[in-house]
């Protein structure tokens, strides 16, 4: 009989977690295992159990946002039926956590109160900045990269040359940063142990330009936020110790997305013989490239003297075939797969395992499941992607209950997608490829109400505020008739006796002669002109104070939209780092970019999906990215290009890494495998074509976590296809994909798996 | 609280002692007792009481710790019927050794090392001294790579150079010690080391500057009177003979050299009087020195403490001290005598998870209070900082119920105030040919900042007007005739009655752009006389308006004087001003503080720390975003610090987080002390579980009076 722990049946793994009572412990946790759950259930049990006293806490450390507040919510649950206060834990993000130890100690860290936070799309600004400085300074040996005779057009190689640049220039900076390399510390490395290396050469000196940039700008990346957090804690032993008895116990979540950094601070807050519970899932660690996050941190500590080691391997997210089929792929990749160093390199040999008959969370049954493999595959990404939309529309009109997912590599195949779905009638789909409709309904709204503060005499953005007001659900269903006959009234007023009458006036008597009010009409228009009155009072503020004002108003009162009033504050922050950085800047142009976040032409990179509002939604197709995907879950999923170029299997196959331009390097991946080498190896002469090989075993492997992950997002129907051309390159089919193709049909005829 | 009511108010005995206490062979009294027990009321009326007797005001030295109290000493002599004409001398340590330095400039301007001891002294503000840190410092960052590991904006840098100076002048150590003192006191990495050597090169090279130049920042006045002046016999037989009776309030307020200067006159003056607060030592970041405070206070020959506080701020008083202790503060009890349960506190938590419905809360409360006749002025909103949207909602929330505010703000740099932004951009047009820069780029005027510039100007005109004003007034360059020209509908829009302020407006500026460029203090003044300050202009009968326009025309008259003496073009002088505020760098209130006397019908909203630093008394305060993390952090700065920059810290110990995390907690109970001190019957208690951006709030202070209100109600 199952143990139950404050209401909560506990699974048998689950319990071993609950018995633990300090020290180190690793918890390696399968795709749907209920890792927030448990370590929400260990906090409070902790924390009930007494083993933190008055003035500390538990911290309880996460990724994303909607995760701080799912785990604090829960604990907060969990003491109030104790009839305990709600004290004695503290949940937060990484970054959250890092920026309150630099503003409690900014002079350890050298930072001031009101630093500005660069975000990942100013960065990308920055870099591309250094590396146009850098080419112009260095023409010709900037063109000695460059192939003579050229046939092609030149422009276009220049600019893809470019584009790389930028791309070498942000590996190095963040491979720098994570080995805490000032840019003349990693410029004496470079030329001491590295001068042949021309690629991470080139790296250095854009990191030195970008970082000289931040630093007239007084700003920090998220990654110096990290960096300076940690110098803090070194620079004085009693301030970790302080802190450390602040937070005798941590849990961190989602530990295989940890970089070395991150891994760094907890160690720091943790101390030599700390608390210190890691969950994560190894095979689930897909930001390696993006975050210099690898998993083989996490593995190394799960190799670690003293480690408790545990597994949460059950799951009843997937039907049992696509659970066995996740399982085949981590047996295949461990044992047979073709590039010997893959097998260590790639998975955990941990296999998930489905749930017991009594369990709460029972795998959907094996009889509903469909797994599909397109025989033939399309000759291009567009047909594959009008075949996939077609399919998905098709599968939510025969199951309008289930929520359904397609996942692509890069978004600019499910853009095709998208597109797809806007040909063909009523198909209800969301484009989630780079932000959410949340995050853009609410830079929407901003955008309109800045845009109106911008100019406030023009009559048209005034009725585009209007209308977006009255469509956004703030003040109920407002009929189409309404917004109509409204937009009318706006446009005959005159906006200064209207908004900012001189005499009392009501607002019937405000209007032109002619006009005649409904009272709903006039309730409405009550509430507009008081807003819009507001906000007109409000645009002397700072544009980010304007923006949290206009949320507050927006959204501050109501549960469902505090999604909303985080992204409003996300999009504040951003434009403050934008006020800070062109301080000329004017509303209008604000709404300019909050306008191309709500226009779907720019991302929030800073924002998972989770955290801007995402909800999975049943009756909805969403259009995103494998690794947007991360955390979610649907009930069908499609994967699309499933290729050799994608996923591939050996170090030969093409690769993205080598432009065309220049056959036999990967200058993004030269530069910074040189480096990593060379300060964690000790490792300085090595022929290209090594570090070359060595890079894209990594990539082959984080490939196959990714595959891994984006099969498991699925609850009961699971469909793969492919192309014969991703883009303009010709490709093969995946090897994986082959592989568990076979596996499935062997599977299927010989051990019934499903029928 | 009515400054003319120390004259009215009935005295209890021992305030009484304090008023008749000796005048005379030499007797000193120190006067103990928490905020509100009545020490500065004994002091104005025994001020009074000397003056009243037939003593020369002039013969009696006030001190006080900053302006704004001073004014209690100088309203209750000038409505006095005294036989005796003349002021007492109620000043500041700084605005006593500044005149001083000003009136015997021969005497030691060539022994403190001024270059040109035969020319006048320049007094620099912070703003003057910051543009000409800037010059000294901008080619150190550029060229030899100074202050490249620290990540903070352009005016802070400055202003902890400064302040280093002014710690190194106002504790009395040398200025070429700040390094040693700071360095001694790291217990990071070595190599950090350099950051400290480079402020001190900083300063060094600044203070040559100043001896070189004739210019005097706030260290150098300080140190120069200190050092030179007090030392010289001339000047100490001057004092001498003109001052025979001291009184000083707040001493605990006031900075180190202050209370030397204190001592040294305890031991010839005829009579004098110190009145302290041991809780308090709330300046500290100004360099307050409370410890030292008690040291001066103890050569008094008598002490007497005031301990009588009103019940209900007794309770408050207790309340408090249970919050303090769970917070882990060392201190004793500041109302042993008071019972927490009984303490009027309400506490809006529990129900509130918004941000903005904590405010609506606030608002509501607040109605009440006035519903049942409280007079606005009587409550306090007090939060651990006011950030722009708060003070918004604010307003916003209390307007429902024409409720106006009064904001205190600590030194905000000029140009967050749109009065003075508006006037910025009336000064770029008067001088098209300006060509500012910002950051680096061309800066061209906007409609927007027209309208600005416009709203502020003329009255009458709401953000909408101003703009349609600004729409038809302005094509890039200066602005446009429209009394025939204009369409109609223009002003039907925007109101008749502007028509012709604008018109004078733009005729006058119009004139002054014909002729040769003014400086800008002049050009402001005139511009005010002429036009501004009449009917149908916006600064007309708008003393909270014309409070700000007077800032500004000092500001611009200090830069002009400090500057122009380097033989500096007029031209460029105006322009860089202009540009140096626009950027944002900090307003000179820093330390010369402009109180505003608040109004009795505006509800008070203001940080904790200026709450009590202008010595404000409410009925009732609330207590705003107790979740947040402000009220515990402390300003911490990498490049000079106010613990160790004092008296009380020796060479060379190190200040760890041990020492970081005891201040962060004694401040914190020397804040909610001095708070609950000043208020006379209730407390509002308000927080929200969640922050202004949605997400949690935890923060320590929370925790703890959620904890101790709590075991009140048990106990209750």
């Amino acid at each position: 009989m199952p143990e139950t722990l404050f209401g909560y049946r506990l699974r048998r793994a689950q319990e071993a977690v609950m018995r633990y009572e300090g020290g180190r412990m690793a918890i390696s946790a399968v795709p749907g295992s209920g890792k927030t759950l448990t370590l929400a259930l260990l906090a409070a049990k902790l924390i009930i159990e007494g083993k933190v006293g008055p003035a500390s806490e538990v911290l309880v450390v996460t990724v994303q946002n909607s995760a701080v507040d799912n785990i604090s919510q829960r604990i907060r649950r969990l003491l109030t039926e104790q009839k305990l206060p709600p004290v004695g834990y503290r949940v937060c993000t990484l970054h959250k956590l890092a920026s309150d130890i630099l503003r409690r100690r900014m002079d350890l860290a050298g930072v001031a109160d009101d630093l500005v936070i660069v975000d990942d799309a100013e960065s990308d600004r920055m870099m591309r900045n250094a590396a146009e400085v850098w080419r112009l300074n260095h023409a010709a040996l900037w063109a000695s990269f460059l192939p003579v005779d050229w046939q092609g057009g030149r422009d276009r190689l220049e600019k893809e040359w470019l584009e790389e640049m930028v791309r070498i220039g942000k590996e190095v900076t963040k491979l720098c940063k994570h080995l805490r390399f000032t840019p003349e510390r990693a410029r004496e490395f470079v030329e001491a142990h590295l001068a042949d290396a021309e690629m991470t050469r080139l790296g250095v000196a854009l990191y030195d330009h970008y970082d000289r940039t931040l630093r007239a700008r007084g700003g920090l990346d998220f990654d110096d936020l990290i960096w300076r957090a940690i110098d803090a804690l070194e620079q004085d032993p009693s301030f970790a110790e302080n802190l450390r008895q602040r937070w005798p116990y941590i849990l961190e979540d989602e530990a295989q997305d940890s970089s070395p950094l991150q891994e760094s601070i907890l160690r720091l807050l943790c101390g030599a013989d700390g608390h210190w519970v890691r969950m994560g899932d190894p095979n689930q660690a897909i930001n390696a490239t993006f975050t210099a996050a690898d998993p083989r941190f996490f593995r190394r500590f799960l190799e670690e003297p003293h480690v408790r080691r545990l597994t949460l391997p059950e799951s009843g997210r997937c039907a049992r075939p696509i659970l066995e089929m996740a399982n085949a792929l981590v047996r295949w990749a461990s044992r047979e797969h073709p590039e010997r160093a893959i097998r260590e390199m790639a998975f955990e040999p941990q296999e998930i395992i489905p749930t017991t008959p009594e369990d709460a969370q029972q795998n959907p049954p094996a009889e509903e499941c469909r797994i599909y493999f397109r025989a033939e595959p399309f000759d291009k990404v567009d047909e594959e992607a009008q075949f996939v939309a077609r399919a998905a529309a098709n599968y939510i009109k025969r199951y309008p209950h289930h929520a359904v997912a397609v996942l692509c590599p890069a978004a600019w195949q499910g853009a095709k997608v998208v597109e797809e779905f806007k040909r063909l009638p009523k198909v209800p789909y969301e484009d989630l490829l780079r932000t959410t409709p949340e995050a853009r309904n609410v830079a929407r709204l901003l955008a309109a109400a800045c845009r109106y503060v911008g100019d406030p005499t023009q009559t048209r953005p005034l009725v585009a505020l209007w209308r977006e007001l009255a469509l956004a659900g703030l003040w109920g269903e407002v009929p189409a008739s309404r917004v109509r006959d409204v937009s009318t009234i706006l446009r005959s007023v005159a906006f200064p006796e209207f908004f900012f009458p001189r005499a009392t006036l009501t607002l019937a008597e405000r209007l032109p002669e002619n006009v005649s009010l409904s009272p709903e009409d006039e309730a409405l228009l009550g509430r507009f002109t008081a807003l819009v009155g507001r906000w007109l009072r409000a645009a002397d503020l700072p544009i980010d104070q304007m923006l949290l004002a206009m949320g507050q108003d927006l959204f501050g009162e109501r549960d469902e939209d505090l999604g909303a009033l985080a992204i409003c504050h996300t999009l504040a922050l951003k434009m403050r780092t934008l006020a800070q950085i062109h301080p000329e800047m004017r509303p209008h142009e604000y709404a300019s970019e909050l306008e191309a976040i709500a226009q779907n032409r720019r991302t929030l990179q800073e924002l998972a999906l989770p955290d801007a509002a995402y909800l999975t939604k049943p009756g909805v197709i969403v259009v995103t990215t494998m690794h947007k995907a991360k955390g979610l879950e649907w009930d069908a999923v499609y994967l699309m290009c499933v290729d050799s170029l994608e996923f591939p299997a050996t170090v030969d196959d093409p690769s993205r890494d080598e432009p065309y331009y220049m056959p036999g390097r990967a200058p993004a991946l030269e530069a910074r495998k040189r480096l990593e080498r060379a300060a964690e190896e000790g490792v300085y002469t090595e022929g290209t074509d090594e570090v070359i090989a060595q890079g894209r075993l990594e990539t082959i492997a984080e490939r196959l976590r990714l595959l891994y992950v984006a099969i498991t997002r699925a609850r009961r129907n699971l469909a793969f296809t492919w192309s014969r051309h991703n883009g303009s390159r010709p490709v093969e089919p995946a090897l994986a994909l082959s592989v568990l193709r076979a596996w499935a049909e062997t599977a299927r005829a010989e051990e019934g798996l499903w029928p | 609280m009515a400054p003319f009511d120390d004259l009215a108010q009935e005295l209890t005995p021992e305030q009484r002692r304090v008023v008749s206490f000796a005048r005379e062979g030499g007797a000193s009294l120190l006067v103990r007792g928490l905020p509100g027990t009545g020490k500065t009321t004994a002091l104005v009326r025994r001020l009074a009481a000397m003056v009243s007797e037939g003593r020369r005001p002039y013969e009696i030295l006030v001190l006080v710790p900053q302006r704004a109290p001073g004014d209690r000493f100088e309203r209750a002599l000038s409505v006095l019927q005294a036989p005796t004409r003349g002021g007492a001398e109620i000043v500041t340590f700084y605005s006593l050794s500044r005149r001083g330095v000003a009136l015997f400039w021969p005497l030691v301007a060539a022994q403190a090392g001024f270059a040109h001891p035969e020319r006048e002294p320049v007094f620099l503000t912070l703003e003057t001294a910051q543009y000409y840190m800037w010059r000294i410092v901008e080619p150190l960052i550029r060229e030899q790579g100074y202050f490249n590991d620290l990540a903070i904006p352009r005016g802070r840098l400055l202003s902890q150079l400064i302040d280093n100076l002014n710690k190194s002048a106002l504790v009395g150590f040398d200025h070429t010690d700040i390094y040693a003192r700071l360095r001694g006191a790291w217990v990071g990495a070595q190599d950090r080391l350099h950051r400290f050597w480079q402020a001190q090169d900083c300063a060094t090279r600044f203070r040559a500057f100043c001896l070189e130049h004739n210019l005097l920042d706030f260290s150098l006045t300080t140190e120069v009177y200190c050092r030179y002046l007090l030392a010289n016999l001339v000047y100490r037989r001057y004092v001498q003979a003109r001052y025979r009776h001291l009184i000083v309030d707040n001493l605990e307020e006031n900075v180190p050299v202050a209370q030397d200067f204190i001592a040294w006159m305890l031991t010839w003056c005829q009579s004098a009087v110190l009145a302290l607060d041991e809780r308090g030592g709330h300046r500290i970041f100004l360099g307050a020195d409370a410890e030292g405070a008690l040291e001066v206070g103890q050569r008094c020959q008598e002490t007497l403490s005031l301990s009588r506080l009103l019940k209900p701020t007794e309770h408050l008083l207790a309340f408090v001290d249970a919050v303090n202790a769970n917070i882990g503060a060392r201190a004793a009890p500041a109302a042993p005598q008071g019972e927490a349960h009984r303490a009027t506190v309400v506490s809006g938590g529990g129900e509130t998870r918004y941000w903005i419905s904590m405010l609506r809360w606030v608002a509501e409360q607040v109605a009440a209070l006035v519903a049942q006749g409280t007079a606005p002025g009587e409550i306090a909103l007090i939060a651990p900082y006011v950030s722009d949207v708060m003070r918004f909602a604010v307003e916003e929330e209390l307007a429902r119920y024409d409720i106006p505010v009064h904001l205190l703000r600590p030194a905000t740099p000029l140009r967050d105030d749109p009065i003075v932004r508006g006037l910025l951009i009336l000064l770029c047009l008067a001088h098209p040919h300006w060509a500012l820069e910002f950051g680096g780029e061309p800066y061209a005027l906007s409609e927007e900042d027209v309208a600005l510039a416009l709203k502020v100007a003329l009255a009458g005109l709401d953000p909408l007007r101003a703009r349609y004003l600004a729409l038809e007034a302005w094509r890039g360059e200066g602005l446009l005739p429209l009394a025939d020209s204009a369409p109609a509908r223009l002003w039907e829009r925007v109101g008749f009655q502007v028509r012709e302020p604008y018109e004078t407006l733009r005729s006058w500026l119009e004139t002054y752009r014909q002729g040769p460029p003014e400086p800008l203090d002049i050009l402001l003044s005139r511009l005010f006389g002429d036009l501004l300050s009449r009917p149908g202009f916006g600064f007309y009968q708008q003393p909270e308006a014309a409070r700000a326009y007077g800032r500004l025309v000092e500001s611009t008259r200090k830069f002009r004087e400090a500057v122009m003496s380097d033989g500096e073009d007029p031209t460029r002088v105006a322009r860089e001003y202009v540009q140096l505020v626009l950027r944002g760098v900090a307003s000179a209130e820093y330390l010369l503080d402009w109180p505003r006397p608040p109004r009795p019908d505006a509800v008070i909203l203001g940080p904790a720390y200026a709450y009590i630093t202008r010595d404000m008394r409410s009925e009732y305060q609330f207590w705003l975003d107790l979740g947040s993390d402000g009220w515990l952090n402390r300003p911490n700065q990498p490049l000079t610090h106010p613990y160790v920059l004092s008296r009380r810290w020796p060479i060379g110990r190190p200040w760890r987080d041990v020492e970081e995390e005891e201040a962060r907690r004694e401040t914190l109970a020397r804040v909610l002390t001095g708070l609950a001190a000043r208020c006379n019957r209730g407390l509002y208690l308000a927080f929200s579980e969640l922050g202004l951006d949605g997400a949690e709030q935890r923060g320590r202070l929370q925790m703890a009076i959620v904890t101790v209100l709590a075991r009140i109600k048990r106990y209750a």
